[in-house]
């Protein structure tokens, strides 16, 4: 959310890839004026964006272009785009028109010398060094490894250390970072670092309870108990409409009266009683016989649910 | 006409309807008077010398300068160059800087928010990169404030769920402090000062009470742990009063041990009992009866 600038959803976003960037790109440049010279464009997605000491190579520090218009020119970096993933450097830099309402301090003429922003793939990290007879050596680091970390008390944060890749002796420390100085709305360090809370009270509320509901919402969808009626349809199947032939079926099965069980009479219990034992007589193999004695013995659910159905039957009647 | 009506019936009925002279009730076209005796005068410029508004008109507080605001918009070097607040900056600060902070940033934000639309225009698609950069500083900055005090109520919420382990302390503190010697016993009493600060959120100074807050079913709890901590000491060391004392009567009994020292409360228990007062009260007078009891004491410790 910002409230300095409008967002439309319906508007052009290339970053939301409505469009192509490439398309964008041409379309930005062909409507900027020639002051403004070609649109960087917004190379790199949001997610993919590094920081200046996640690429290795920050603000101040000596940097050698390999490829491109400039290449051979050892210069030092003024400052990191990370929209378009590229590097301002001193002394790189081209004459451009600007109109006079843009013009910086001091500036008395409309062409006004420009850096160019070279894209990080064209340079590569150098570094000064002095040997015993005063000659000044250039190194230049192809890739770059980060070891342990360590607090580094200009930048006030923990840095990793830097190297020449594939050569870790050679150490590559970490350029002096540009004094900040504090304006008028910047907080004094004492008074920012001033303590004023401590825990000493688990009796008490952090803040007024009135304040909660600007951190929950309690009128949060996840927090209802009752379903929506679009929630409710979602978890329940919908009744299935009915064919002609279907309705005929359900209506003749519901005419018919209704199946009733009744126990077996002394007679049947004979034969089926008969029938068995003329089976297991025939058998000889007593595993068989172990086997059946063994299934006679276990519980069919079904059967005693038949029973009890019979049961009730009875006292009913 | 109802606020529902659609534009267009509203305008058709504007044209329709035609202008009405009220002073004589009936309808009168409008008329220009004699166009010579109108006398034009001077055009007014929009400048700011010929408003007069006063530096105290609430709108001021949309520029960053106030009622000395001489343009429109800052430039770009008069705009804040800092970082946001960090997270552990934020969590050594209390409530109320924290609230502070919370509505000096959004003052900002509201000044940002103004002048970004005199810079940009209402067009979407311009956007002033130095704008969304200082906003972004402060929305982040927003955004860790709810953090940090999100993160104490999940912590206060949690606290509460561990009931077993605070009784644990509890105990373990009463087996400590009812077996201390009498050398010990000003250390332990310091140590219960801010103990029940601690659990039962019981004020260490009389001073700091707020007894619309603080009076709660905590302190009762609070209360009662402490009258029997000190009257079983005081039991321990002398066994024979035990007996005729017996066991402490609900709040009555129990609150002379937080407001005055071990013998004055044992006293007055005594005197409770001896004029008949020493009632348990009903679970729904409790409160009232300490609100009105703590109220009168810190009015005479006043004088």
């Amino acid at each position: 959310m910002s409230w300095t600038h409008h967002i439309s959803r319906f508007a052009v976003n290339p970053i939301k890839g409505k469009i192509s960037a490439t398309k964008y790109e041409a379309t930005m440049k062909r409507m900027s004026l020639p002051f403004q010279g070609p649109s960087e464009g917004l190379k790199v997605p949001p997610h993919e964006r590094r920081t200046q000491i996640e690429k290795g190579i920050v603000t101040g520090d000596l940097v050698y272009i390999n490829e491109g218009e400039h290449k051979g020119k050892v210069s030092s970096v003024i400052r990191y785009l990370e929209e378009s993933d590229s590097y301002m450097l001193n002394n790189v830099s081209e004459k451009t028109l600007i109109p006079k309402h843009m013009w910086g301090p001091g500036a008395t003429s409309h062409v006004f010398d420009y850096p160019i922003p070279i894209p990080a793939s064209h340079i590569k990290l150098a570094a000064k060094d002095k040997d015993d007879s005063g000659k000044i050596n250039y190194v230049v680091a192809d890739k770059i490894a980060f070891k342990e970390k360590y607090y580094d008390d200009r930048y006030h944060q923990w840095l990793p250390r830097r190297f020449v890749k594939f050569h870790e002796s050679i150490e590559i420390p970490w350029p002096e970072p540009n004094s900040l100085k504090d304006d008028q709305y910047c907080t004094i360090e004492p008074i920012a670092l001033e303590k004023s809370y401590e825990l000493q009270t688990i009796a008490k509320p952090p803040f007024p309870k009135e304040l909660l509901s600007e951190f929950r919402n309690p009128y949060s969808h996840h927090k209802k108990r009752v379903f929506t009626e679009v929630q409710a349809r979602r978890i329940n199947a919908p009744n299935m409409p009915l064919s002609m032939e279907q309705k005929i079926y359900l209506a003749k099965q519901a005419s018919k009266p209704k199946k009733v069980l009744e126990p077996l009479t002394e007679e049947m219990k004979e034969l089926i009683g008969s029938k068995m034992a003329e089976h297991i007589n025939k058998i000889d193999n007593p595993a068989l016989l172990g086997h059946l004695e063994h299934v006679s013995k276990t519980k069919v659910p079904d059967f005693e649910k038949t029973l009890k159905s019979i049961e009730e039957n009875q006292t009913s009647n | 006409m109802s606020i529902r009506t659609s534009s267009r019936l509203f305008s058709s009925t504007i044209s329709r309807s035609k202008p009405v002279s009220i002073v004589n009730g009936k309808s009168k076209p409008l008329k220009f008077t004699d166009l010579k005796t109108i006398k034009l005068r001077e055009p007014i410029i929009p400048t700011k010398k010929n408003f007069d508004v006063s530096s105290e008109h609430p709108l001021w507080q949309f520029f960053a300068n106030g009622s000395n605001t001489t343009e429109s918009t800052r430039s770009f070097n008069d705009m804040s160059h800092g970082r946001e607040w960090s997270l552990a900056e934020l969590r050594r600060k209390s409530f109320e800087d924290l609230h502070k902070l919370w509505y000096i940033v959004l003052k900002e934000r509201n000044v940002l928010a103004r002048e970004a639309v005199a810079v940009n225009g209402p067009y979407e698609r311009s956007r002033n990169a130095q704008f969304d950069a200082v906003d972004q500083k402060l929305l982040n900055t927003h955004k860790r404030i709810k953090e940090v005090l999100l993160e104490r109520q999940v912590a206060y919420e949690r606290v509460q769920t561990l009931g077993d382990k605070q009784q644990e302390y509890l105990n373990d503190f009463a087996e400590r402090y009812i077996n201390s010697s009498n050398d010990d016993i000003s250390l332990f009493n310091e140590k219960l000062v801010r103990l029940q600060y601690a659990f039962f959120g019981i004020q260490p100074s009389l001073d700091d009470y707020d007894l619309k807050e603080d009076i709660n079913v905590k302190f009762v709890e609070g209360i009662n742990y402490i009258a029997n901590l000190k009257i079983s000491r005081y039991f321990k060391q002398n066994p024979e009063a035990k007996e005729s004392f017996g066991e402490l009567n609900g709040v009555k009994e129990e609150l002379p041990f937080l407001l005055y020292d071990i013998d004055t409360a044992i006293q007055q228990v005594k005197d409770l009992r001896a004029s008949n007062e020493s009632i348990k009260l009903d679970k729904i007078d409790v409160l009232p009866y300490l609100k009105s009891t703590i109220s009168t004491f810190i009015e005479n410790e006043q004088q």
